[in-house]
Formats: structure tokens, C-alpha cells, sequence
């Protein structure tokens, strides 16, 4: 096994998938470079523990002609989420506290929280004490702050989240109202950069050396981190946006990881990593918690991670079919989200265009890695792509 | 005892629990604990944490004595099942008819402002639900203030005593109607006793701790196993410590000998506790004795009302996100000094705690239960 794939590999036979049918990937994906639409991708499955596809496509940086490379490393933003969440289910299963246990508890900051009345026009006092499972399923009433019309949004603009260290963001946070009484409904949120401070406070280590000592080491994701020291500095990929002409340019201000070369500890959005890194990130959690004789987390805990938490009613990002686990969505019904995959597939994605997905039921994990702030309608053809490959 | 590895759990991961309980013991919030584990019939964690005795400075053991409460609940609920499956009633049977106190009972109605004639019977199934109406006169109702004057369950007094004294109390609400926590399991107790003939505390030894070994569950303790018998601790809010609770220990006083409540009034043991539990867990069975079958303890382990009861225990059921680690079909219950137990038929697992402390604010339990199951590898 070479340290950037991750995983040891497979022929695709021996674990039931197709080398002819995976071919159909690569055509696919070069397309979307030759037309300038990104700049690169990395795509990756792995099955029963084995590496079966692992190709690239375009330029880590469109300007120098730079190649991507299997070990370039990407700004993977909200991916950071599933991270900072098992951070969180590790000190759960320590027994620091309960999936109910008011988050007030560890962080005064959130107690006493208003929330707006449902117009905006008001603010009152929360009914219930916001938990930390509220944060682990983005039902906390936290938002990220948007333009639709809502004083919210304001106050969400005014902060200064990012400015400070953990506790600032906590104390910043905790002067906002909320957006709805906590667990009355889904929104994407800032939750998890509060867990992040939450791993903080109940580790007694710093967020980012928790990250590094307890998950990212015994892992040995070497190169997931919230900054990009200078020796590899050159393996970073450039962030693209599309341009109003149909092609894409350098983004300027990438949102939390701009500027030098380390970030705003976000446990919501902060990491960098590889697709390798997050390929052995995915396996811990589809072995049920452990990988290589190194144990994260318990096989009951990783079930409850991955059950459907939140109401039936609810969409996690418009991903229909889909429910919410415990720092992941969810899949609860197949035909609903209009793809192959399977029940119980659990997954996320990041703000530059990055997805992964587990699917426990046919022991499977793909990874796409680009660098593009925009739509990704390739996330649905790498997905299809992947499951028609299949064969046993 | 087993090694954790051979059953699929983890010895390393296991080592968590007792940090995590010391502590309550070394900040002087909980006198003591003995917490178990096991999985698929073998005992993979079984440790004593703190004192039985804190002021005597004598630590728990594990052949400790404690006053388990309503974990009696469970016990006096299997052995209604063992006469059940004997063919002398049905579930629906009218209890009347076997206490002819209950025939006739009156009921207030919905605002308590009224008392009138119940339209329907109480069934031994209500009983073994808690919805027959019956209660525990803890509350501010007019009916909480009757229960109190008549001391249902005074010591000295007999089972028949307690049934004359109920069934002149009008119900709080019709049979069926709702779940009340309630001297139900005590008015069992006596039914055990009409149906068998036996006193209560006969046939618990005779038909069920004889024959699961269970050595140390009595409705008392012989002077040769009182220095075995913890001490008992109340919560103290406003100190945030714990006080010792001297003569006033409910049921399970001090002089040793208790009134026979089906509901609250057993003494046990960790491994009595134990055997009891593995024989529901292998569907009614233990060391080759046959307590239940196997139908029987399914059916006391279903879901019959609102989704979260069943005959005795308290069932998980998948109608509602899981708020903790644990399975679906887990059977449970648990004591007011803050004892609990949980038996979980999926994972072949089972988990004990004992200790004994009254008003208990910690969540220790929960901890408990997401230290245990965090140590599953397989």
C-alpha cells in the first residue's frame, strides 16, 4: 500500500465490481475539465475494505498547468463536519455527558438563549435548553446567516465569528437570537464549529490537537489538518468559481481558509485534506469504528451515528429520501432520492464541490474531490457511475 | 467471568466505566457502586466502586446487600407470568374476581372533583401496566390525600390488609385510560398469594429464587447477613452532598424485616440480580431451570402500551429517534435508590447497576449504559 491511496488495492472482480464498467468514470469526469467547468477531480471507490478506482483528471492550479495529483490536498469545508462530529461521539463515549445534556453546561455562553418569534418581529426567551444533540443534527436553531429577508441575517453579518479563538465564536454566538426554538426544525448552521469548541472545553486540549493526537494520527491521515505547513505548501490546490461566461476563475476570498496557510479552527468548514486521508476516514467508520487495529469508536455508537434522528418532515439541504444521523444525512428511502444507493448510506459534502458517501449495506465508499465553489451535477453521474459497476 | 474479547467487547474500552463512577464516589455525591456486564451468558465486568457503609467506612462487595425498590417489579410481574402460564387466568381477567376488594370500584372523574362508579373493570393486565387507576398517593390529588391517611402499605400490616384499604379508594382514572406509576405491583403480590395459595414471599422463594439460586432476595435480612446490608443515602439539594437515611428508610427499614411490597419492598444482590436477568434474556430458562417460556417472556417484553410498556418492563422501541446508545427491544427498569438494570436481547447483553441513593439528580445511569455499550466491538 502506497501512503497516498489510502487503502491496499483490489482487482474490482474480487469484491464483485466491474473494470470494464468502471471505465465509463473517467470519460465522464474529463469532460467536465476539458470544458472548463472545474478545474480537477479525484475520484475514488473502495469496497469490503479495498481500493478498486482511484483516477485523476485536470490541474490542481489551471494557470501553472500544475496536475492534480493523488495527493493533492483540497479544502474539503463542511467535510470538516463527520470529523468534528465523531471528535464529539469520542467523549461521549467516555461518558462526559449525554446526547441531552444542555450544551449550557460546558459552554455558559448558550445559557438563557432568545430566540426570534416566527416573523422575526419579536425576540423571546428559548422554551428548552439547546443539547448537544440539537448540534449534532442542526436542529439547534443556529444558522449560517443568508440574504433572504430576516433581521437574523443582519446580526449573522455583524458577528465576527472568526476573528478571535473557540470562545469568542461561542460568545459571539451566543449574543445572536436563535432562529427557532431548539429542535423544532433543520437548519445548516454554524453547529458544529460550537462543537468544535465543545471538544475544547471537555478535552482540556486545544480543538485542533484533539483533532490531531486522537483522530488524524491513529489514522494516519497525515495530511488533514486546519493549516498547510510550507513543505507542502505546492500541494495545494487553487480554489475556482464559475465565471458569469460559463468557465471558471481563481476565487479570491475563499471563505474560512484564505490568506495564509492557516485557518480558523472550524469544526464546521476549517479542515484541509486528501482524498486518501478521508478514504481511511470513511473506512474507520464503515468497519464500525475502527481501522487497521485502531479503535475510534465503538460499533453501537457508529449505528447511532447513522440512524435517521430528525423528523420525517424534514430535508437536510433539499436531499430528498434523506434524514439526518448524527453529523451526516441519511438515507431512508432509496427510490426518493431519485439514485442508486442503498438505505442507511450515510454522506456529506463540501462548499467547493467535494462529496463522499458510506453505504454500509454494500460495504462501499466514494470520494470525489475538486476545488470549485458552484453546482456539482457530476456528484449525481460519479454516483451512478459508481453503483452501475457493481456486479454480485 | 469471561474475557470481554471472547464475547465481542472490548477489555481497554471496558476500563472507562470506573473512572467514570469513582468519580461520583471520590466527590462524596454517591456513597458507592457495583456495576456488571454481560454478554452471551458470561460476566465481563463486574466491579465494586466506594462504600456500602460510608460512616463505618466498610466498602461495597460484591455479596453487598441492597435495597433494590422497584427493580421488585419485574420480579413480582414474572411470577404472575408463572401462574398465567399455569392456565388460572387471562390476561383480561377481572382482578375481582380473585379480590373481591376490587369488584365495584369507584373513579373521579377527569378534574378530580367528582367521584362516580367506574364503567370498567380492572383487569390483571392494567396491573401488570400500571393503568389500572390505582397510584401511589404521592402527588396533590384529592385521591393522593386518601392514600396517605389510610397507610396502604404500613409495616406490620398484611398484603390482605393493603387490598381492603385500596379498594374502598375511589380510582384516579378508569382502568385503561392511562399510565400511572402505582402500588399495582404490590396488589400482585396478593394475587400471587390468592392464586397459589402460598404467602407471597413463599412463593418467591420456593418457585423462583431457590431455583435460580438466588440466594440473598428476601423481603428481609437474617441477622447473619446484616453486616452485608448497605446503608442507605438520600440526595441532599441543598448541600449538593449525600445524608444518611437512618430510621426512615422507606420499606426496607432498619429493623431488618419489611412489608412484603410486590412493588419496592426486595433485598438483593448484584449476582442475584444477575441470575434473575439472564434467565428473561435466554427467554425464560437458566442452568437448565425452566421458569417461563419462551412465548411468555416475549410477551412480557412487548410493547403493549404506548409504545414504551409492556408487562413490567419498559421496552424500547424504534417509534422515536434514539437519544442514547442502546438497542430496540431493550427491556428495563429501575429502583428508587437509583439502581437499574437493562436486558438487551439484540446484543445478548446485560447491564446492572446497584447502589443506594434516594432523590439521585446524576445521570450516572445513562453514563452506564453508553460506557458499556461504547465497549461492543462486534
Amino acid at each position: 500500500m502506497t501512503l497516498y491511496e489510502g487503502l491496499p488495492r483490489a482487482v474490482p472482480e474480487d469484491i464483485g465490481m466491474s473494470t470494464s464498467r468502471l471505465r465509463r468514470i473517467a470519460p465522464v469526469m474529463q469532460r467536465w475539465v476539458d470544458n472548463r467547468k472545474i478545474p480537477c477531480a479525484l475520484t475514488m471507490i473502495a469496497r469490503e475494505g479495498r481500493l478498486v478506482h482511484f483516477e485523476k483528471f485536470g490541474t490542481q492550479d489551471v494557470a501553472t498547468a500544475k496536475p492534480v495529483e493523488f495527493d493533492t490536498i483540497f479544502r474539503i469545508y463542511s467535510m470538516t463536519k463527520p470529523i468534528t462530529s465523531i471528535a464529539v461521539m469520542m467523549l461521549y463515549e467516555e461518558g462526559h455527558f449525554q446526547l441531552g445534556t444542555p450544551v449550557s453546561e460546558f459552554i455558559p455562553a448558550f445559557k438563557n438563549m432568545q430566540v426570534y418569534t416566527e416573523d422575526g418581529s419579536a425576540i423571546v426567551d428559548t422554551e428548552r435548553e439547546m443539547t448537544i444533540k440539537h448540534l449534532l443534527t442542526h436542529t439547534a436553531g443556529l444558522i449560517y446567516g443568508g440574504d433572504w429577508e430576516h433581521p437574523i441575517n443582519e446580526r449573522y453579518r455583524e458577528a465576527d465569528f472568526y476573528g478571535g479563538d473557540l470562545a469568542n465564536m461561542a460568545q459571539e454566538l451566543g449574543n445572536i437570537p436563535l432562529l427557532h426554538h431548539p429542535g423544532d426544525a433543520w437548519n445548516y448552521g454554524m453547529s458544529t464549529d460550537v462543537l468544535g469548541y465543545l471538544v475544547e472545553v471537555v478535552s482540556g486540549m486545544p480543538f485542533e490537537a484533539f483533532l490531531k493526537t486522537q483522530i488524524c494520527e491513529p489514522l494516519g491521515m497525515v495530511d488533514t489538518a486546519f493549516s498547510v505547513p510550507d513543505d507542502k505548501a505546492d500541494r495545494y490546490a487553487t480554489l475556482y468559481e464559475p465565471t458569469e461566461d460559463g468557465g471558471i476563475q481563481v476565487m479570491e476570498n475563499a471563505p474560512v481558509s484564505s490568506g495564509p496557510l492557516s485557518f480558523f479552527h472550524s469544526g464546521g468548514a476549517g479542515l484541509l485534506s486528501t482524498a486518501a486521508d478521508y478514504l481511511r476516514f470513511c473506512q474507520m467508520l464503515l468497519n464500525d469504528g475502527e481501522l487497521d487495529g485502531v479503535r475510534l469508536l465503538g460499533r453501537k455508537t457508529v449505528e447511532l451515528i447513522r440512524m435517521n434522528h430528525i423528523s420525517d418532515d424534514w430535508q437536510p439541504l433539499e436531499r430528498t429520501g434523506c434524514g439526518f444521523g448524527l453529523g451526516f444525512a441519511v438515507v431512508t428511502n432509496v427510490a426518493d432520492t431519485h439514485a442508486p444507493g442503498s438505505e442507511g448510506t450515510y454522506s456529506w459534502g463540501g462548499l467547493a464541490s467535494t462529496t463522499f458517501w458510506i453505504d454500509p449495506v454494500e460495504n462501499l465508499i466514494g470520494i470525489l474531490m475538486t476545488q470549485l465553489i458552484g453546482d456539482s451535477p457530476f456528484h449525481a453521474q460519479f454516483r451512478v457511475l459508481t453503483y452501475q459497476a457493481i456486479t454480485d | 467471568m469471561a474475557v470481554p474479547e471472547e464475547v465481542g467487547v472490548s477489555a481497554e474500552r471496558l476500563e472507562r466505566i470506573r473512572p467514570v463512577m469513582q468519580g461520583y464516589v471520590d466527590t462524596g455525591n454517591l456513597p458507592g457502586f457495583l456495576t456488571v456486564v454481560a454478554r452471551r451468558g458470561k460476566i465481563v465486568h463486574f466491579e465494586t466502586i466506594g462504600m456500602r457503609d460510608v460512616e463505618n467506612k466498610k466498602s461495597v462487595e460484591s455479596d453487598t446487600i441492597f435495597r433494590i425498590y422497584s427493580m421488585s417489579k419485574p420480579i413480582t410481574s414474572v411470577a404472575v407470568m408463572m401462574l398465567y402460564e399455569e392456565g388460572r387466568f387471562q390476561l383480561g381477567t377481572p382482578v375481582s374476581k380473585f379480590i373481591p376488594e376490587f369488584k365495584n370500584m369507584k373513579v373521579y372523574n377527569e378534574d378530580q372533583t367528582e367521584i362516580l362508579d367506574a364503567k370498567k373493570e380492572i383487569t390483571i393486565k392494567h396491573l401488570l401496566m400500571h393503568t389500572a387507576g390505582l397510584t401511589y398517593g404521592w402527588g396533590n390529588k384529592p385521591v393522593d390525600a386518601l392514600y396517605k391517611e389510610a397507610k396502604i402499605r404500613e409495616p406490620g400490616s398484611t398484603l390482605a390488609d393493603m387490598v381492603e384499604k385500596l379498594g374502598k379508594i375511589p380510582l384516579v382514572h378508569e382502568p385503561g385510560e392511562r399510565w400511572t406509576y402505582s402500588v399495582s405491583t404490590d396488589v400482585l403480590g396478593y394475587l400471587v398469594e390468592v392464586v397459589s395459595g402460598m404467602s407471597f414471599e413463599e412463593f418467591l422463594q420456593t418457585r423462583l429464587f431457590k431455583p435460580l439460586d438466588m440466594v440473598d432476595t428476601a423481603f428481609s435480612v437474617p441477622s447473619e447477613k446484616a453486616d452485608r446490608f448497605a446503608a442507605l443515602y438520600r440526595h441532599n439539594r441543598r448541600e449538593g452532598l449525600m445524608k444518611r437515611v437512618g430510621g426512615e428508610a422507606p420499606l426496607a427499614k432498619d429493623e431488618l424485616n419489611f412489608f412484603p411490597s410486590g412493588g419496592g419492598g426486595l433485598v438483593s444482590t448484584a449476582a442475584d440480580y444477575i441470575r434473575f436477568s439472564q434467565m428473561l434474556l435466554n427467554g425464560g430458562e437458566l442452568d437448565g431451570v425452566r421458569i417461563l417460556g419462551k412465548k411468555t417472556v416475549e410477551l412480557m417484553r412487548y410493547p403493549h402500551h404506548d409504545d414504551w410498556f409492556g408487562l413490567g418492563f419498559a421496552v424500547v422501541t424504534d417509534k422515536e429517534p434514539p437519544n442514547i446508545l442502546e438497542s430496540v427491544a431493550n427491556f428495563s427498569w429501575g429502583g428508587a435508590a437509583a439502581t437499574t438494570f437493562w436486558i438487551d436481547p439484540h446484543e445478548e447483553l446485560i447491564g446492572l447497576l446497584m447502589t443506594q441513593l434516594l432523590n439521585n439528580r446524576f445521570p450516572f445511569q445513562q453514563q452506564f449504559k453508553v460506557l458499556t455499550y461504547q465497549a461492543l466491538t462486534e
